[in-house]
């Protein structure tokens, strides 16, 4: 009787540390490049981060084929925009259904810019917003991995730290400059999120929709608006080659800044960081370019 | 005219006719009457259903702010667990560790683990309310609250954190 018990006992102990602890480390999926950032510092050695689909692929249009959802079935967790930016994957996990799998809307906590019942998905592109999307991460892997919760929340609160500190070049200038008369116009409305955190706004934004060309006719209406509200600067995206925006710089004389916009490359972990670097070095010049035009 | 003086006798028989009338027209005006006021119940449903429906947004220009405050608040709830921030907060600790909106805008503490912010007509806080640990949430000033200003006396402010179904949550996600 008493080895029943002791039996009994054991079992009840041990099933509550597989409760705490996972069997094996967390594979997490993301579906965006900057989610592989995210994830990746937030787990550190305490699990695996694997995309879903390789890259080189624009999320916009993606189809999932076979080897993509054989992956999903790998998965712990997956990380998604959720909003917008990966509808690709949200058929395939309805149509699949993998039994284990996690879903973690990455937007769940962002206040979003929106108009109308749509949502801008490219929260991704701005400091806060990306800290915010952090935090609901490291929140939700620590739910499936309650022993390693802390461990998250710290490293995303340091990870937080590291991309805020970025915003220092930016904001020294906005406190030295006068940026009030400065107009912005931008390629598609990917900079809405980061152009905001810096107190800016976009005057008017050139592209119908992500990578659709304007028509010859909506290139001339642009044209025409952006000489009527003297835009001073243009900002578009890099590596997409857009040779409407040499005819809107050669027509109008605008100056032209390129903004990553996280979604091309490799993915690496220290990716948003550098994507980040570069968005907020090239605001900081076209800040000083257009202040010094306005003056 | 009748005449009155003449004798009884001789009293002339006024004869009215009425026509007879199906009464068709007054039904016509009943069913359009009754038609006019379904139809008026029916917009009115209508608008009151799709206005509940429709998401109340916060302005796109008071985004950032929403998430400073929403970073702020997981920032704090952390910071208090590891002991490094008081469970009863005081502005000066929340500029002293450097957390974002404190340092940058003009946070007021309407009471205690409440602090608000104003941008005229919309009003933000911050609170910490029992079992849903720290929130953001935030609602218009309407006419109700038309007497709040940016110079009013701070004892007002202890009314923007009482419990109240006008306080909006920030993010609009179904997820």
């Amino acid at each position: 009787m008493k080895i029943w018990i002791k039996l009994l006992l054991l079992l009840t102990f041990s099933g509550h540390v597989f409760a705490q602890q996972p069997a094996k480390p967390l594979t997490v999926g993301i579906t965006l490049h900057p989610y592989y950032s995210y994830v990746a510092n937030i787990l550190g050695d305490k699990g695996r981060v694997l995309p879903l689909i390789d890259s080189g692929f624009n999320p916009h249009n993606y189809s999932l084929n076979p080897a993509d959802i054989a992956r999903l079935n790998q998965l712990d967790a997956l990380v998604v925009n959720g909003i917008g930016h990966d509808e690709f994957v949200m058929l395939a996990v309805e149509r699949v259904n993998p039994p284990n799998l996690t879903m973690i809307y990455a937007n769940k906590d962002v206040p979003l810019l929106g108009h109308g019942d749509k949502y801008n998905s490219h929260t991704f592109v701005s400091v806060d917003a990306s800290i915010r999307q952090v935090y609901s991460v490291a929140k939700a892997l620590g739910k499936l991995d309650p022993s390693n919760a802390k461990y998250f929340s710290k490293n995303a609160f340091l990870y937080a730290k590291k991309l805020r500190s970025l915003k220092k070049n930016v904001q020294n200038i906005l406190i030295n400059k006068d940026l009030s008369k400065v107009k912005i116009a931008s390629t598609h409305n990917a900079y809405g999120y980061f152009l905001q955190e810096f107190g800016l706004t976009v005057s008017a934004v050139v592209e119908p929709a992500h990578g659709i060309k304007p028509t010859a006719s909506q290139l001339q209406k642009t044209i025409d608006e952006i000489r009527k509200a003297d835009i001073d600067v243009l900002f578009t995206e890099l590596n997409m080659t857009n040779s409407y925006i040499d005819v809107i710089e050669k027509e109008t004389g605008i100056k032209i800044y390129h903004f990553s916009h996280m979604t091309h490359g490799e993915y690496a972990k220290g990716m948003v960081e550098e994507a980040m670097r570069h968005n907020i070095n090239k605001l900081a010049e076209a800040l000083l370019y257009a202040a010094n035009k306005v003056s | 005219m009748p005449n009155y003086n003449k004798p009884k006798g001789q009293a002339k028989v006024i004869r009215e006719i009425i026509p007879t009338d199906s009464g068709s027209q007054e039904n016509r005006y009943f069913f359009l009457t009754l038609l006019g006021v379904v139809l008026f119940a029916i917009i009115l449903l209508w608008t009151t259903v799709h206005k509940k429906n429709k998401p109340i947004r916060l302005p796109n220009q008071l985004i950032n702010l929403a998430t400073q405050l929403s970073i702020a608040s997981d920032e704090i709830a952390m910071l208090q667990e590891a002991g490094l921030l008081s469970q009863e907060l005081t502005l000066s600790e929340l500029h002293e560790n450097q957390i974002e909106p404190f340092i940058s805008e003009v946070m007021i503490a309407a009471s205690t683990n409440c602090f608000v912010v104003i941008k005229q007509p919309i009003i933000l806080r911050l609170i910490k309310l029992p079992e849903l640990n720290w929130q953001v949430q935030w609602r218009s000033i309407d006419n109700e609250n038309s007497h709040t200003h940016d110079d009013e006396q701070p004892k007002h402010y202890a009314d923007f954190c009482q419990a109240d179904s006008f306080w909006l949550a920030t993010a609009y996600t179904e997820n």
